[in-house]
């Protein structure tokens, strides 16, 4: 059968790559910067385990933070999926 | 051209790339574990036993996203390839992108939680419960956007 | 995988997922059940269930005041044990040959999700009181407001996602090395470690991820 390939074709086959590529690539730098995160937060229970609830809470916050760019990343992605 | 063999190709190069990618990040991050699992039994072999049982939880963990590369791989690689159409092409491409970059982050991610957590439990055994409790939490809140990736690839295999 | 059943009220489709709303029944059948033999009878030395029960209650309790005070981690207990054993079976149910876990249905976490993101809401809103709250969105600086209202929302998307994204990886392995292996060898060990080990992890984590959501509203 013979393939027909226009505009609209080449501008969703670049939209859903995107999407892609946007979720992938976005996804390393927030899931490593929590994984610092987690580190330095465990690394403080094991020296001082009585603030354990104050450190888990920041720990918390701040993973909650950097996930933010994750967040756009599948905000963004799921809009080249549907929206583009 | 026929349309079928170029879906296989990108199906086909879609699930190598998830699978290649995807486990990078897994097999540094549970090597960095192991490795600091053993420091620790080194420094206090009388609790090696629970050091052990921490490296084993931290590695299956993080080893999660892994397997959701191995899951987007296996769907690309058992496609009913009878109905394709031509923008499923690009899809199977970007799905196994998207899991395959997606999941180099938490995987590296969770193993460094894991290794401190085999660390701290060396150096301060009496505290591993609560040790356990926060690498647990820790490691899942990195794994979100593993997830998030995992969910875009599905959308990407299924909707798109 | 999931049938829906659809009913049409005024104009408006109303669509069930029958297999979601049956597995959910079941586990909340089990868990009245246990409730029901760990109280039955309660005696001064627990025995069996009963042991199980007050086990599950003192972990939990630390864990439970230690984030939230003495005063609120006694009010939330009941809520966040609860939540914990009804995951704990949802995800362990999808052991069982024929059944399904409803928490491979994303309107289960979600919804799940949503019972937190109000709970911990209305607790800070009790607490802080109406204005004290509303001003939380504008710290550190006034324009960040948008930033933390994405986060707040995140938070709903993230945890019932993780859930979710966990049981459904875990059934799909299942059910494609199943259909490679034509049921031989492997299954029943990965059935065990994804049903009961990732299951009883990622239903901690929910359980764990609500109280604290909830402990950074009212601190």
């Amino acid at each position: 059968m013979a393939v027909e390939i226009g505009g609209t074709e080449i501008v969703r086959a670049a939209a859903l790559l995107g999407a892609g590529f946007a979720m992938g690539v976005g996804s390393i730098g927030p899931a490593l910067a929590e994984g610092f995160i987690g580190v330095k937060a465990v690394e403080a229970i094991g020296k001082n385990p009585g603030e354990a609830g104050l450190l888990t809470r920041t720990m918390l916050v701040g993973q909650a933070v950097s996930e933010s760019t994750g967040i756009y990343s599948l905000v963004v992605a799921l809009q080249l999926i549907f929206v583009a | 051209m026929e349309l079928t063999p170029l879906v296989k190709l990108a199906a086909f190069s879609g699930a190598a790339v998830s699978m290649g990618l995807g486990s990078i990040g897994a097999a540094i991050g549970e090597g960095i574990v192991a490795a600091k699992a053993e420091e620790g039994m080194v420094r206090q072999p009388g609790i090696a036993d629970e050091i052990f049982r921490t490296m084993l939880v931290g590695q299956a963990v993080a080893e999660s996203t892994g397997i959701y590369s191995l899951v987007v791989a296996m769907l690309l690689l058992f496609q009913d390839f009878s109905t394709v159409t031509l923008l499923d092409i690009p899809a199977f491409l970007a799905a196994g992108f998207c899991m395959g970059l997606g999941a180099m982050g938490p995987g590296l991610g969770e193993g460094f939680v894991a290794a401190k957590a085999c660390e701290s439990i060396a150096r301060n055994p009496e505290t591993s419960p609560v040790i356990i409790r926060t690498m647990l939490v820790g490691q899942a809140v990195t794994e979100s956007t593993g997830v998030y990736a995992l969910v875009v690839a599905l959308l990407l295999i299924f909707v798109a | 995988m999931i049938q829906q059943l659809v009913f049409m009220v005024g104009g408006t489709k109303l669509k069930f997922n029958v297999v979601t709303i049956i597995m959910t029944w079941v586990v909340m059948a089990v868990c009245l059940l246990f409730a029901w033999a760990a109280t039955k009878e309660a005696a001064e030395v627990p025995r069996s269930w009963q042991t199980l029960a007050e086990a599950l209650y003192s972990a939990f309790k630390g864990i439970v005041r230690e984030a939230l005070g003495e005063v609120y981690g006694e009010r939330y207990l009941p809520l966040i044990l609860a939540l914990f054993i009804f995951l704990c079976l949802c995800n362990w149910i999808g052991v069982i040959p024929f059944l399904h876990e409803p928490t491979k249905d994303l309107n289960t976490p979600l919804c799940l999700g949503i019972l937190g993101f109000f709970i911990a809401h209305g607790t800070a809103i009790k607490v802080k009181g109406l204005g004290r709250y509303i001003k939380g969105y504008f710290e550190p600086m006034w324009f960040i407001m948008p930033l933390n209202l994405v986060g707040e929302l995140a938070k709903v998307v993230s945890i019932s996602f993780r859930l979710f994204g966990n049981i459904v990886g875990g059934s799909i392995i299942i059910i494609i090395v199943n259909h490679l292996v034509y049921s031989l060898f492997f299954p029943p060990f990965l059935n065990l470690f994804f049903g009961l080990f990732v299951g009883t992890v990622q239903a901690f984590v929910f359980t764990m991820l609500t109280l604290v959501y909830i402990s950074v509203q009212i601190r």
